[in-house]
């Protein structure tokens, strides 16, 4: 869709090359590279910690990486102090002037720019109209929602169309439903200004919703950058099979023919040096078929039995109890449901080409919970 | 470990670089006009005393040589005394009543304590010397009731009757400070386990005030350690306090060595007093949150 | 039944204390307006008498303009430099600063004559006693204490995300400071402006080393007038101090709760 709004812009590309921070011992970001396309809504996604949020203050120019580039459209900005490197931001809390009315805190960045009186008008009103807040420009911070404000601090960002707009955890304040509604109106306005936007959150769902791709981060590091469905599909690492979406996750030791689980011998879509592995499906990838099932050809099957069973409305969770102890999901759609109970004995099979084949991470766990 | 918590926590305040030392810069102006308008003067009367009118410990020996000098030194510090003690007695129940009191009394109750604070020293010491009087209005009212007269001008009690008064508010506020932090459900949580009232009030909310308390008097103790005017104004010349000494050693005299010595001697005494009172306030303060 | 009539008791004594706290300045008033030579109170009679006497003798107008001019002078200093050490003092990070901090602190706590002293030995070396600048600097550092205080506290309240903000909307960390910080933590540096107003206006021990014969503020004309001779202009002194200081604070205390309501948090 082409830019439909009066505020569009041209986004910029960044480039992040090497980039290092650390704080004496401790590294922030580490040795992280990462290309961002010009118009495009990447997100930096992971727990708290990871190194997201002191990208994102580099980019803005609030902290000074230790070591690497970083190039908007070609030019490097390293020595740019934040207030003239011309991108939006909005921050977690908003960080609205609370003595500044809602009209006065969206002309500011137009005031420092010393664009006219009248045109400034024209601009607020026209950032007030993309956020559909038309009517409040006279109102102070404080007689607004959270999510008014949360406006509010989007259309101070982009009336000056910022050919970059930067966002830390924007929606982290919010409750659940209203956190629904702003995703899609941040996609909107996305869509309208052709700006790059860079969007921080910890929250995989936000970020499967928003993002043309998402860039993983674990202890300062980017395990994987990709688009929501390659991410999902094709999980580069345990760690981010983990931390997008539910999986199944079955290890064992890896062999040149497969890998070894609950001594059994399972195909494996591709080939990995041995060592200890984890064989990945999604759960809606797994079947529950009766215990004599035996597996069609590109097929893998594993004996079970069935602990627990959630009715969801739309699907339906088993509980999977696997002969070395450790459980699986299975998530079956509405309509196509097995006749499996709690206590049964099932076989739970999948599609060899439906799962990923990864090397273990023994700490995956604890960085995550 | 610590360090990597720290380091963890520091860029989510979003600020700039930790380790920035340039805003130190800001502090100079201010650091130069202490340097030379307080730490100057304060240096300077420190050597005089040990250089003037000859190098050595003379003035100091002349200070605790003199029977005289050291019972100004004894009265100056049973005066502080008795008007911290006096104060206290005074200020805990009104602080206790300012913290149970509706927002309405609290506000007037507030507004009291704070008219002396704004209102001069030199006024209020003024206003005391006409009360005080002979012929003034505390005798006049004692009078009526067939008591007196009294001579309170020119007398220690007078002196420290108006010191009482004019340090009150610097003992009533740190009081109200900590009281209004106490959970007063303590109190019926006390009593609900078998206390009576005023145990439950001795034991439970009495040693949880004690950091205000210590605070007030230490307040209290030194500005009264120091006080000029009022018992300049409120004294008799022969019932001295070591400030006034140490004018007249000054101003009268001219002896800068003596007037050095007993600044030194009254410098070193607030400055002990400072450092004792802050360790058992820091004890108390350990004892009570941990 | 005890109970209510401790607090009976407690009340009766809260109201006499807060009749002994107040009166002393009240008594004042009505005493300045007495049309005898003497400070008998009540007064016999009633005229505005003082009121003359204080505004035609050029030696109490010349310590009130003295007074007037040195707290006004003291409450810029003192402002400027108390608040830009507070200002460094709560941003930067630096070994050595808790030090500065209780350096700062330290002339609350310094007997005023011990420091008179001082001040007047290096006074009389550097040719400052009797003038203006010497006044206004030894009060400065006097109000200094007053100032940090206030505007540390409301310092350490500000929301430095706020200046994050204004710096990736484009302002330089001076237009930060002035359109972002500085309205926010106005109501802290209004009631440290106060603080020095006031600290400079009442001194009296260390201004009555400091002055001159030709030079003098109020509070010190006062003292040399209470221990000469006793005469009702210093009632009438008094009194328009009380009304220049209670004017001053409740205009200020209005303004500073006016601001900080119009723009919380």
């Amino acid at each position: 869709m082409p830019p439909s709004n009066d505020l569009a812009a041209r986004g910029a590309g960044i480039e992040l090359t090497d980039l290092t921070k650390r704080y004496g011992d401790f590294v922030a970001v580490d040795d992280v590279s990462l290309s961002i396309k010009a118009g495009e809504f990447i997100t930096l996604l992971g727990p708290s910690g990871s190194g997201k949020t002191t990208t994102l203050n580099i980019i803005a120019g609030f902290l000074q990486p230790t070591s690497g580039q970083l190039t908007v459209d070609g030019s490097m900005i390293a020595a740019t102090p934040p207030h003239q490197r011309d991108m939006g931001m909005v921050f977690q809390h908003y960080a609205l002037f609370p003595h500044m009315t809602v009209a006065e805190n969206i002309a500011f960045p137009l005031k420092q720019r010393k664009i006219p009186q009248s045109r400034r008008a024209e601009l607020v009103q026209a950032a007030l109209a993309t956020v559909h807040l038309g009517e409040y420009g006279h109102r102070y911070p404080r007689e607004l929602s959270g999510g008014q404000q949360q406006r509010v601090a989007v259309a101070r960002a982009i009336v000056y169309s910022p050919r970059v707009l930067l966002m830390d955890e924007p929606l982290g304040a919010l409750d659940k439903k209203l956190r629904d509604w702003l995703q899609l109106e941040i996609k909107r306005i996305h869509g309208e200004l052709g700006t790059t936007f860079v969007y921080v959150t910890h929250d995989q769902d936000e970020a499967l919703v928003l993002s043309d791709r998402i860039a993983v981060f674990n202890k300062g590091r980017i395990e994987q950058v990709g688009a929501p469905d390659e991410l999902y599909e094709r999980p580069a690492t345990l760690f981010v099979a983990r931390f997008l979406g539910e999986s199944t996750i079955l290890r064992g030791e890896i062999t040149p023919d497969g890998i070894g689980v609950c001594a059994r011998l399972l195909n494996a879509p591709d080939a990995l040096p041995g060592g200890p592995g984890a064989l990945v499906v999604r759960p809606e990838r797994l079947a529950v078929r009766p215990a004599d099932h035996l597996p069609d050809v590109g097929w893998n099957a594993l004996p079970a039995t069935v602990i627990g069973e959630i009715y969801l409305g739309s699907s339906r969770k088993l509980e999977l109890k696997l002969p070395d102890g450790s459980s699986a999901l299975v998530r079956e759609q509405a309509g196509n449901l097995s006749d499996a109970r709690r206590g049964d004995a099932v076989t739970m099979t999948w599609r060899v080409t439906d799962s990923v084949l990864l090397l273990d991470e023994p700490d995956v766990e604890a960085v995550l919970t | 470990m610590a360090s990597t918590l720290q380091a963890v926590s520091r860029p989510a305040t979003a600020g700039r670089d930790p380790g920035d030392r340039r805003p130190a810069l800001l502090t100079l102006p201010a650091l130069v006009a202490l340097a030379v308008f307080f730490l100057y003067p304060l240096i300077s009367m420190m050597i005089s005393a040990f250089a003037d009118p000859e190098p050595g410990l003379g003035n100091f020996t002349w200070f605790f040589g003199e029977p005289q000098n050291l019972q100004v030194l004894g009265r100056t510090f049973t005066t502080a005394l008795w008007v911290t003690v006096l104060a206290l007695v005074i200020s805990y129940p009104y602080a206790y009543g300012m913290t149970i009191a509706g927002p309405r009394a609290r506000a007037v109750l507030t507004l009291l304590v704070l008219v002396p604070f704004w209102t001069s020293l030199m006024v209020r010491t003024f206003a005391w010397m006409i009360l005080l009087q002979d012929t003034g209005v505390i005798n006049s009212a004692l009078g009526a009731i067939g008591l007196g007269p009294f001579s309170l001008i020119r007398t220690q009690t007078g002196v420290v009757i108006g010191m009482v008064q004019l340090l009150m508010p610097f003992m009533v506020l740190p009081l109200y400070a900590v009281m209004s932090g106490i959970d007063r459900r303590l109190l019926t949580a006390a009593g609900s386990l078998g206390a009576r009232p005023v145990t439950a009030f001795a034991r439970v909310y009495v040693p949880l005030s004690l950091p205000g308390v210590s605070a007030g008097c230490l307040t209290v103790f030194i500005s009264a350690l120091g006080f000029y005017i009022t018992p300049a104004l409120l004294g008799s010349p022969t019932d001295a306090l070591i400030s006034q000494q140490i004018f007249t050693q000054v101003n009268g005299l001219l002896k800068w060595g003596r007037g050095g010595a007993m600044g030194v001697v009254l410098l070193g005494l607030t400055l002990t007093m400072i450092t004792l009172l802050a360790l058992t306030l820091r004890r108390t303060g350990k004892k009570v949150t941990g | 039944m005890t109970a209510r009539l401790g607090r009976g008791v407690l009340w009766a004594f809260c109201a006499l204390v807060g009749v002994w706290l107040v009166a002393p300045a009240l008594i004042v008033v009505p005493l300045s307006f007495t049309s005898k030579a003497s400070l008998k109170f009540p007064p016999d009679g009633y005229s505005t008498r003082w009121y003359e006497h204080f505004f035609t003798d050029p030696t109490w107008m010349s310590a009130l303009w003295t007074s007037i001019q040195v707290a006004l002078l003291v409450t810029v200093v003192a402002t400027a430099l108390g608040t830009a050490a507070a200002l460094g003092l709560t941003r930067a990070r630096m070994r050595g600063l808790p030090l500065a901090q209780g350096a700062m602190l330290a002339p609350m706590i310094v007997p005023g004559v011990v420091l008179a002293i001082g001040t007047y030995a290096v006074f009389l070396k550097l040719q400052l006693v009797g003038t203006l600048v010497g006044f206004v600097m030894a009060h400065t550092v006097l109000a200094l204490p007053f100032v940090m205080i206030p505007v540390t506290a409301s310092l350490r309240g500000f929301d430095r995300r706020l200046e994050s903000a204004a710096a990736s909307l484009g302002a330089g960390s001076w237009t930060t400071f002035r359109s972002v910080t500085l309205p926010l933590v106005a109501p802290g540096v209004a009631s440290g402006a106060l603080f020095a107003f006031v600290t400079s206006f009442d001194e009296v021990v260390v201004s009555l080393f400091i002055q001159s014969p030709y030079l003098q503020t109020l509070p010190v004309k006062m003292y040399a007038s209470v221990t000469r001779e006793i005469d009702p202009t210093i009632a009438a002194a008094a009194t328009m101090i009380i009304v220049l200081t209670t004017t001053l604070v409740l205009v200020a205390t209005f303004f500073i709760t006016r601001r900080s309501s119009s723009a919380p948090k």
